[in-house]
């Protein structure tokens, strides 16, 4: 058995015997999963009995299935019975008591991020006293949304007050026999968000998870589902900007999104979850089924990601685009460094007439980091008049890292236009030569071009995150030149 | 010759001729000018049958018949020729084959004979010369590689070559300098006849100084704001569309 | 049928003719290994990546034994009456095999003094020695044992002839040779086996056209192994051309092998079978080489043409440029799946891929994969793909001067083609292509003014 695998192990078993068990009795279950298990995770939850029924459902199709190993990562295998399925938020002794506690090198980062103090804090999982005061803000927002009409409230909350609703959309758009990863999710899922904004309501405020992830230091299966109502506008940020120190996880979440009837719905994530260190030791393994409908004609539905964390990063952000008219777009950077692994890419699945759909990817590979770029764009028969537009390009830096570019274009109707563009290429000598010549240093030159070559994709992310995003490309850059 | 009443075109939903009327008799130059937006493409490609333009109300007459019932290739084979304001790039056909092909299509309607191959090759010969072409560029794409320049004098080639009744040149003077304008113009001229009109679409004056138009029209907001003769352009030139655009509104 | 099946079924019909086969084309031991490699990864499924957009459907039918061993062994072979062969290329040497054996008197041989040109079938064994050929007894195996190779596997155990092509360097002028491969018996019968290997020495130059074709409107089985090792320096321009009956199976396999500033142009156009499928696998195993991959396919009616096309570099500076054009009309299905891989060594790489599809039928399909996987950071790589019907300010200009819309369509798609055609460096030759393809495409008379 190698070195991780053992770790992997270790860590699993770790957080059993010295986590939850000791600490928490109540809220612990045993590693393992079966039937038992996840009548307890829904019991505890105080699930209606289609949930429950649901969740069972999903397991017993999980148990068929195998792990896929399609994607262009390596990793030693995952015991599956070795891991707890429900896990209380840890207890305030379990983690670092003050600042002083948090690896510097973690503090570090955050200073470069320009991450205020309070929130370095938090986000180290230091002062649980400041979550609490991001909890009784998070109610301010709560009073306006509820004027609106808008429900944004955590998943189990929507599961007692909306049961209807989660009745009618859950696993709509992701069955829990979707995929290996999905299923599992569906089965065991622990918390998450749930967003209703109802019919012709532009929600008045951006909606984040930014705060609410962290605090609450679940997420491992976090289910989050969106419904946009006829003509209700959303946009919705996701941060997982959480570094997790030497923890080792496998973080497999699920994200639907329906947008009915000329509605447009805009997800935005910054995803930094703990890479692990520079020899590839830790990190999250960050296995994440997101999907949207257009389910509505006229519908929207935006993707935008910039993916700088992770040990290994497994995701497609898709879109079904079955409303006639309806569009969709996915906008990604992924950077990978050290020994970093990201498969990511989008599913555009053409089903309406006159369906569109954008894609912008931008990957960055540096240190002995794997980047992988995976995309599907299909257009069914009753497609006619699809369009597709793909751009996806790569930059290498270093030379043992890896850029790897899987499109599949599968076009069934005779009308439809789908065209696909890529480069790969190393770090231009001559933009380098050309900053260096006007004085910048090397590594403000290539954070330059860097941020130059994503430019595209950070343009559409909300104003204040594309600063973050910007920074956190050049935190997990770091070292990778010179 | 040409005839349009209260032509109102939508294109994407959004109605951009809104109105035009405009009467071309045989012989006769006329230059439509206008500012960015003002519906003069529009016109050019309506007139030429483009889909993708929806119109919602009015005619166009082309010698006593309905042009606007007509596929566009019945509209060229009865004598209407577009000069295209960016043509396409169509790599792998032949440049002198589409001539040809087009040349045949139009005897083909008039109940004539295929052109003679020589005697074609001879004609294309001549009017290449005229408008100062390499030969080379005959058995190339249909305008692949080809320079902006390059692009509106293989237009006017075509034009010269079919001999239409009615020309529609939208733009033509757009990215030439000053010899290629000469050059085009030139080409121009040698086919006015009182057999046939001509339609120029341009946004500057200075195409007109070579191309002496009979009447000039000034398009604004979809519909002809102003009509003169020749001095109308000058007067255009010297005090800016503003001056039209600021009556109008 | 399931792969297990299949699999046995695979097995008892080699056991049933393996003594049969002849063992101066394959050993009896590769021929064993072949066979079990085979049947242990099974044949390849829909369900393979690679393999997802060929019909696969007429493994499960087909009888794997070899035409020529349902016949007597001995017995001469059947030249069907009336068979209408391509014409001949001036300055070719033609080699014609029916039903996966040498039919010389289907053959033209032209001395070439820098190459040695014959089948393995009844020729000495002493001259294969005396030649120092190295492609002789080299078994047919990918580069680097890709799975997509599986059906060499096949063709290694149950091939009955071989078509061995070996060119010598020093002579200025390249040798020509022609292959034509004649598909006659039907599935029901037997398959057949066409079978090349090629090697170039240093320095050498090679045009080889290589054609299959179908006799009658059977329904054959054809599958097909090319090997070919491109020396030091050596240039092999290549054309294949695929134009096998409307109810064949056509299953194809090459792979290549470049040394050094080799340079292999290799052109190939499937217009033929029901189920058609390609798999190329070229190694840049030398620095400067250089590769032309052109692919032209049409497909129409229920047709289906697949081709994967794996290119891997392991040597510097090394150069491939990946051209794709496929039209598919009717209920056809046309794919392309072209993979660059560029390994750690090969720094200053420099690939190009461009692959387009035309779809031309209303319940057509077009798949493209322009894939690129990259191990370093010295490349430059690019590909570009597009599926879509005929640009429609294309078709306008063309209408906008007088062409009736059938004309101008069919007009843009032979320019469709063209990134292909224009390609092909022989004159002769290229009419011949020109004339078959507007053949395919149901116009000859509006195109013939055009060639």
């Amino acid at each position: 058995m190698s070195e991780t695998e053992n770790r992997l192990e270790s860590l699993l078993a770790r957080r059993y015997k010295h986590g939850f068990v000791t600490d928490i009795d109540a809220d612990t279950v045993p590693p393992g999963l079966d039937e038992d298990v996840v009548r307890l995770i829904s019991r505890k939850k105080g699930e209606p009995a289609f949930l429950t029924e649901w969740r069972l459902k999903a397991l017993r199709h999980w148990l068929t299935m195998s792990e896929p190993h399609w994607s262009h990562t390596s990793y030693p295998p995952i015991d599956y019975q070795a891991i707890s399925y429900y896990s209380a938020p840890k207890a305030k002794s379990d983690g670092p008591k003050s600042l002083d506690e948090v690896d510097p090198k973690l503090l570090e980062t955050y200073e470069k991020l320009g991450v205020p103090l309070h929130e370095r804090a938090r986000l180290a999982g230091v002062a649980v006293d400041a979550v609490f005061d991001s909890v009784s803000v998070a109610t301010t927002f709560k009073e306006r949304l509820n004027e609106a009409g808008v429900v944004f409230c955590p998943f189990s909350e929507a599961v007692q007050r909306h049961p209807e609703l989660l009745e009618r959309y859950l696993g709509t758009v992701v069955p829990f026999t979707d995929n290996f990863f999905a299923s599992l999710n569906s089965a065991v899922f622990s918390d998450g968000s749930f967003v209703h904004v109802p019919k012709g309501v532009r929600c008045p405020m951006e909606l984040s998870t930014y705060f609410r992830i962290n605090a609450a230091k679940t997420g491992q299966f976090e289910r989050t589902l969106i419904i946009a109502d006829e003509g209700a506008y959303v946009s919705y940020l996701e941060g997982c900007t959480a570094p997790m120190r030497d923890e080792n996880q496998l973080h497999a979440a699920v994200v639907e999104l329906v947008a009915l009837e000329d509605a447009f719905i805009k997800y935005s994530t910054v995803q930094n979850w703990y890479p692990g260190d520079a020899e590839g030791k830790g990190g999250i393994y960050n296995f994440v089924t997101k999907r949207g409908e257009c389910r509505g004609r006229n519908s929207h539905i935006s993707w935008t990601q910039v993916e700088t964390g992770s040990a290994i990063t497994w995701k497609y952000p898709s879109c079904i685009l079955r409303g006639d008219g309806s569009s969709g777009e996915f906008y990604s950077v992924a950077t990978v460094n050290n020994r970093q692994q990201a498969d990511t890419g989008t599913k555009m699945i053409h089903i309406g007439r006159d369906t569109r759909s954008t894609i912008i990817s931008k990957g960055i590979s540096a240190g002995h980091g794997q980047n992988t770029y995976r995309g599907l764009v299909k257009v069914l028969p009753s497609a006619h008049g699809a369009r597709n537009f793909t751009q996806c390009d790569s930059l290498l830096m270093g030379g043992k890292c890896g850029a790897h570019t899987f499109p599949y274009v599968e076009v069934k109707n005779p009308s439809a236009t789908v065209e696909h563009e890529a480069s790969t290429s190393k770090i231009s000598d001559d933009q380098l030569f050309y900053c260096l010549s006007r004085g910048i240093s090397e590594e403000d030159a290539v954070n330059l071009i860097v941020s130059g070559f994503c430019k595209t994709v950070f343009k559409e992310l909300p104003m204040e995150f594309a600063v973050e995003a910007q920074n956190l490309l050049a935190v997990s850059l770091e070292g990778a030149v010179g | 010759m040409l005839k349009i009443d209260n032509l109102h075109v939508k294109v994407d939903g959004k109605e951009i001729l809104q109105g035009l009327t405009l009467e071309i008799p045989s012989g006769e130059v006329h230059a439509v000018m206008g500012p960015n937006g003002s519906g003069k493409s529009t016109l050019a490609n309506v007139l030429a049958g483009r889909p993708g333009y929806e119109i919602t109300a009015g005619s166009v007459t082309f010698q006593g018949r309905d042009l606007l019932a007509l596929a566009p290739e019945e509209r060229a084979r009865e004598g209407v020729f577009l000069g295209f304001q960016y043509p396409v790039e169509i790599p792998g056909v032949n440049n002198v084959y589409l001539l040809k092909a087009a040349v045949n299509a139009a005897r083909k309607h008039r109940g004539l004979e295929e052109v003679d191959a020589f005697e074609f090759l001879t004609l294309v010969r001549e009017k290449m010369r005229l408008m100062r072409m390499e030969e080379s560029m005959l058995s190339r794409g249909v305008n692949e590689g080809f320079s902006g320049g390059e692009k509106k004098r293989n237009e006017i080639l075509q034009m010269l070559v079919l001999e239409p009744r009615l020309a529609i040149l939208d733009e033509t003077d757009s990215g030439l300098d000053i010899d290629a304008l000469k050059i085009v113009a030139n080409g121009v001229n040698t086919l006015r006849s009182p057999a046939r009109s001509l339609v120029l679409v341009t946004h500057y004056q200075r195409l007109l100084d070579y191309i002496v138009p009979d009447h000039v029209h000034v398009l604004v907001k979809g519909r002809i704001a102003r009509s003169g003769d020749k001095s109308l352009a000058l007067e255009l030139e010297r005090r800016g569309y503003d001056w039209v655009t600021g009556e109008a509104a | 049928m399931t792969q297990s099946a299949l699999s046995k079924r695979l097995l008892d019909e080699y056991a049933a003719v393996s003594d049969s086969l002849p063992t101066d084309v394959v050993s009896a031991e590769r021929r064993q290994e072949a066979i079990q490699a085979l049947a242990a990864r099974g044949l390849p499924t829909t369900r393979e990546e690679n393999w997802r957009y060929t019909n696969l459907r007429p493994l499960e039918r087909a009888r794997f034994a070899p035409v020529a061993a349902a016949a007597a062994a001995a017995a001469p072979t059947v030249i069907p009456a009336g068979l209408d062969l391509p014409s001949t290329l001036t300055g070719f040497a033609r080699f014609t095999f029916v039903d996966g054996t040498f039919a010389p008197e289907l053959s033209s041989e032209h001395a070439q003094a820098g190459s040695t040109v014959r089948n393995l079938r009844r020729a000495p064994e002493s001259s294969a020695r005396r030649q120092g050929s190295t492609a002789g007894t080299r078994p047919l195996t990918a580069p680097s044992g890709c799975p997509e190779a599986s059906l060499a596997l096949l063709n290694e155990a149950f091939a009955t002839d071989t078509a061995l092509i070996s060119v010598r360097g020093g002579t200025d002028a390249p040798q020509r040779v022609e292959l034509v491969f004649v598909a006659v018996a039907g599935a029901d019968v037997g398959a057949s086996y066409p079978r090349i290997q090629v090697a170039l020495d240093p320095d050498s130059r090679l045009i080889l056209v290589e054609r299959h074709v179908s006799a009658g409107s059977g329904a054959s089985f054809v599958n097909s192994s090319v090997s070919v090792d491109i020396g030091r320096g050596a240039h092999l321009t290549h054309y294949r051309l695929q134009r096998a009956g409307a109810r064949s199976a056509w299953l194809d396999t090459l792979t290549a092998v470049l040394a050094a500033d080799g340079r292999y142009s290799l052109l190939t156009i499937n217009t033929g079978g029901l189920s058609a499928r390609s798999t190329t696998q070229v190694q840049m195993a030398g620095p400067g080489a250089e590769l032309i991959l052109s692919a032209a396919a049409l497909g129409d009616r229920q047709q289906t043409q697949d081709h994967f096309a794996l290119v891997e570099h392991i040597a510097p500076r090394a150069r491939t440029d990946q051209t794709f054009r496929g039209i598919a009309s009717g209920r056809a299905r046309v794919a392309f799946n072209g993979k660059i891989t560029v390994r750690e060594a090969a720094a200053g790489t420099d690939s190009r891929q461009s692959l387009r599809g035309l779809l031309a039928g209303p319940a057509a399909e077009i798949d493209v994969r322009p894939q690129l996987e990259i191990y370093t950071d010295d490349v430059r790589c690019s590909h570009g793909a597009t599926a879509g019907k005929l640009d429609d300010s294309m078709l306008f200009y063309l209408l906008s001067r007088g062409l009736s819309p059938e004309v101008a369509q069919r007009l843009l798609k032979w320019a469709f083609l063209e990134d292909v055609v224009s390609k092909i460096e022989l004159p002769e030759l290229r009419r011949q292509i020109e004339h078959d393809l507007a053949g395919q495409m149901a116009d000859a008379a509006s195109l013939k003014e055009l060639l």
